[in-house]
């Protein structure tokens, strides 16, 4: 088949949006994640606020819960999975960073800082998770959303930890879950 | 004068493969058959194609019982397309080359 050069182009084109359509799954990720961390931190909040439960904290456990659900998303997709990307890997080895970085610094709220002193840095680096995809993926709604995150982030710092708390779950939304949305509905149009 | 395309990969379904691998570490003949939209047949003769000169690797083995045919690009095939795609911007000096 005879090709002119307008033709070549417009074929490379097509190979690389097609290729990018397929990080449509990762909407996914930011939805459960979005949804269940904005639901934690809220309810975390109301304890905190309503009652005089000492071990308010305790309701991250049920983090567990979207964990397990997302690990078994992961289990199915990767044994279906016919193509391995380097953007796929840069993104596994980001949220892998972005999980270690939440983890020790919420160990660190506990034994050595208040989490007042931890949540802004968790909200920053929940934003700077997003923002990194967004340039990864060069994908306006997640960089939009990282930069309100981490703006939330820095902004959070002057603020006492129930409003914190608060104010995670306004940058969780504006992070994860609205690109979360705008990534499966439709992944090309914002790019 | 205009320099000559190169003519491994001024081919439909030949650049469509080299396209995509350029941009994965490697895909399986599954992946790139449901991307290009060509005939199981045809798209192995044009794999078969690049591995002769190099452009690509093809190694087969077995998944779940199942044969697996996996494809990744040579440091000679990416040469060849980034090559491919200098020499095109030359064919198209009005369009939006920014998107290569």
């Amino acid at each position: 088949m005879s090709l002119d050069p307008q033709k070549s182009l417009q074929v490379i084109e097509e190979m690389i949006l097609q290729t990018r359509t397929n990080f449509q799954e990762n909407g996914h990720l930011y939805l459960i994640w979005g949804y269940s961390i904005a639901v934690i931190a809220l309810l975390h909040a109301a304890i905190q606020w309503f009652t005089d439960f000492p071990y308010h904290f305790m309701v991250w456990w049920l983090c567990i819960i979207p964990g397990i659900i997302y690990s078994v998303m992961i289990r199915k997709r990767s044994s279906s999975q016919n193509v391995s990307s380097y953007i796929t890997k840069t993104m596994k080895w980001l949220w892998f960073s972005v999980l270690a970085f939440l983890i020790f610094s919420l160990v660190l709220g506990a034994v050595a800082f208040n989490y007042r002193i931890v949540y802004p840095f968790i909200i920053m680096i929940i934003g700077f998770g997003s923002l990194v995809s967004g340039g990864i993926l060069s994908y306006r709604p997640l960089i939009t959303g990282g930069l309100i995150g981490f703006s939330i982030g820095v902004l959070s710092a002057f603020f006492s930890n129930e409003i914190q708390l608060i104010l995670l779950a306004f940058a969780i939304t504006s992070a994860y879950t609205i690109p979360g949305h705008m990534l499966k509905a439709n992944p090309l149009d914002h790019a | 004068m205009l320099k000559k395309l190169n003519p491994l990969l001024h081919s439909q379904l030949r650049l469509a493969v080299m396209s995509i691998l350029m941009q994965v570490e490697h895909a399986d003949f599954n992946y790139l058959l449901e991307q290009t939209d060509a005939t199981s047949g045809n798209l192995s003769v044009q794999l078969s194609k690049l591995e002769e000169n190099k452009y690509i690797t093809i190694k087969k083995s077995f998944k779940n019982k199942k044969p697996l045919t996996r494809c990744a690009i040579t440091p000679t095939g990416r040469s060849a397309i980034e090559e491919y795609v200098q020499t095109l911007k030359t064919y198209l000096p009005n369009s939006n080359q920014n998107t290569l």
